[in-house]
């Protein structure tokens, strides 16, 4: 028998705003997944269960008022706790945010609940989204609901571990070099870093700023392209969000990949480290895309070996600045000393956690005086080569296809005492956000261990080419099934 | 790639305001030593005459009319501060001893 869980929120919504069913049973539903699944998955950080149900009752009160509900109506949803919301307490997945509870919504929260969503509440992430495996984290390891001894990727492992464990319908998350689709890879489900500046940073706590970008987690790829179309668009609260219009997401989801390109980098198919399942998947991938009319074009992305390191210079910059701020001044927690230079060092080394203070040692070594040529500057100049890279080849091809991730997935601890591995964990993915294109992970396989892990497929696309990368991943979901695959917890 | 030495971390330490103990200097030392050795290999590109880069919004910013909008009481804005007296943050004295 059909459960409320199975729906998608596109079907969960529709039921709600004919009054076939009530955001308050939906929520209920969730609520209960959540007490029943959530202590083998740790993918929250905090349930607002009350606050959940009054919004829900308010909805179903409204709609028997006969208001017209908004297009996420009754869709219990989790934030990322790197999305600020008003009454909630938001960490960012710190102990130096403990206690912070905002005095305002971000425009990601305020949007979804203009929507009519239901939010239940906050989920785990790597300290400040650094991280691939979200094990960079005070709280208890999320674990991969398809193998609970493998990490669910990160830095938005909670948003991905909890639309797979279906303790929630979507969720937000982040991705600043990977950290929406390598997550979204590892747990068989559909994840969209939009073009930058698609959607507003206003609420989002700052990683590293010309990187960062909001992007929903879901079951389908509609229900992506249902909730981009909420949050997506200009926002006077964030100067770099763009005035394109949002354009009908859903719409472009009938379009087929029939006709288009599809770039394939063969150079980065002999990348060291590329586990086989991975590229037997892909090349599977590949042929299903042509069965549907696409064409494959072969493209050169000369600078893809320097990307990773590109990254590490610029976000490590951007991210020793942006948490410049948490000094146990103005918010979160402080320990008390003496004086003022004591009171920051003592308040920063009991509130970082270890990958932190790693990312902003480095930032602070590339922006030094003595060395901010030889590495920030020489990396920002090799970020425009990668950045033209991709127009060169988006002169031959309307979207690029890649594996999402290098691999399945690993163990939780088996990466954790090596930064270096871990950072390449993202080779395929830090190149949309340097160029600053939108990307997508879709379910696109399974490996063929015992237990078998989720194996992604991605598509990056030209600048504001969100629909287009909908039309291409939707043709691909319709022809496959892997995305209905449903984890036994 | 030269190794980083523990006095560079204890230099970079002070200007990030952070403290490390002894075990986490040597970790770091050996960490970021790893990792400046990875992200050195930018040396072999080629970058003369390239730019750095510029998102699109840079390319055509602009600044926007300066009109107040709605704004958070100072109770409110104070409200997140760990240590406050009336409408003041409280911080220790910055002169060190």
């Amino acid at each position: 028998m059909s459960s409320i869980l199975d729906w998608t929120a596109l079907e969960l919504s529709a039921a709600v705003r004919a009054g076939d069913v009530t955001a308050a049973d939906a929520t209920d539903a969730y609520l209960r997944r959540i007490q029943a699944v959530e202590p083998k998955i740790n993918a929250y950080l905090r349930v607002a269960e009350d606050e959940a149900r009054a919004v829900a009752e308010s909805v179903d009160k409204r709609r028997q008022a006969g208001e017209t509900l908004g297009p996420l109506a009754g869709v219990p949803l989790a934030l990322k706790d790197i999305f600020i919301t008003e009454g909630i307490e938001t960490t960012c997945g710190s102990k130096i945010l403990e206690g912070w509870t905002p005095p305002y919504d971000g425009t990601h929260a305020s949007r979804l609940r203009g929507a009519d969503s239901v939010m239940l509440g906050k989920v785990s992430m790597d300290e400040f989204a650094m991280g691939s495996s979200n094990e960079n984290s005070p709280h208890p390891p999320v674990r991969n609901p398809w193998n609970t001894d493998f990490v669910p990727g990160g830095s938005s492992g909670g948003s991905v571990a909890a639309v797979a464990a279906r303790t929630a319908l979507c969720t937000l998350g982040t991705d600043t070099g990977g950290s929406i689709r390598q997550p979204a890879s590892l747990c068989n489900v559909v994840g969209l870093k939009p073009t930058y500046g698609r959607v507003s940073r206003h609420g989002m706590i700052a990683f590293a700023s010309s990187l960062d970008q909001a992007g929903p987690v879901t079951r389908t790829v509609r229900d992506a392209a249902l909730v981009l179309g909420v949050i997506a668009g200009q926002d006077e609260m964030d100067a770099t969000t763009l005035d394109a219009p949002v354009e009908d997401y859903l719409a472009a989801c009938d379009e087929g990949v029939a006709g288009l390109r599809i770039g394939v980098h063969r150079n980065a198919m002999e990348l060291e480290g590329l586990d086989e399942d991975v590229r037997v998947a892909f090349t599977r991938s590949l042929e299903q895309l042509e069965e549907l009319g696409a064409t494959l074009v072969d493209v050169e992305l000369p600078h893809f070996a320097h990307a990773v390191a590109t990254y590490y210079i610029l976000c490590t910059a951007e991210a020793s600045s942006n948490l410049a701020r948490y000094d146990g001044v103005r918010y979160g927690a402080r320990v008390e000393e003496p004086s003022l230079l004591k009171m920051y060092k003592a308040t920063r080394e009991a509130g970082f956690g270890a990958e932190v203070k790693r990312r902003i040692m480095l930032g602070t070594f590339v922006l030094r005086a003595s060395s901010y040529e030889e590495y920030y500057g020489r990396a920002m100049k090799v970020r425009t080569l990668i950045k033209r890279d991709y127009e060169a080849a988006f002169s031959q091809c309307d979207l690029i296809a890649s594996p999402t991730s290098p691999v399945p997935g690993f163990r939780i601890g088996e990466r954790i005492a090596d930064p270096l591995s871990m950072y390449l964990s993202d080779v395929f993915t830090i190149g949309a956000n340097l160029a600053g294109l939108p990307g997508i992970s879709i379910p696109g396989g399974f490996s063929s261990a015992a237990t078998p892990l989720p194996i992604g497929l991605q598509l990056v696309g030209p600048r504001l080419a969100e629909s287009r990368l909908f039309s291409a991943a939707a043709a691909y979901e319709a022809h496959t099934t892997w995305h209905s695959r449903v984890a036994e917890i | 790639m030269a190794t980083v030495t523990p006095e560079e971390i204890r230099e970079l330490a002070t200007l990030a305001r952070l403290s490390l103990d002894d075990g986490e200097v040597e970790q770091f030392r050996a960490q970021l030593t790893d990792i400046l050795g990875y992200i050195g290999t930018l040396r072999e590109v080629d970058v003369s005459g390239v730019p750095e880069f510029l998102s699109e919004r840079q390319e055509d910013s602009s600044l926007r009319e300066d009109a107040p909008g709605p704004q958070f009481s100072s109770e409110t804005a104070l409200s997140s501060a760990p240590n406050t007296r009336g409408r003041l943050v409280v911080v220790p004295k910055f002169k060190e001893d």
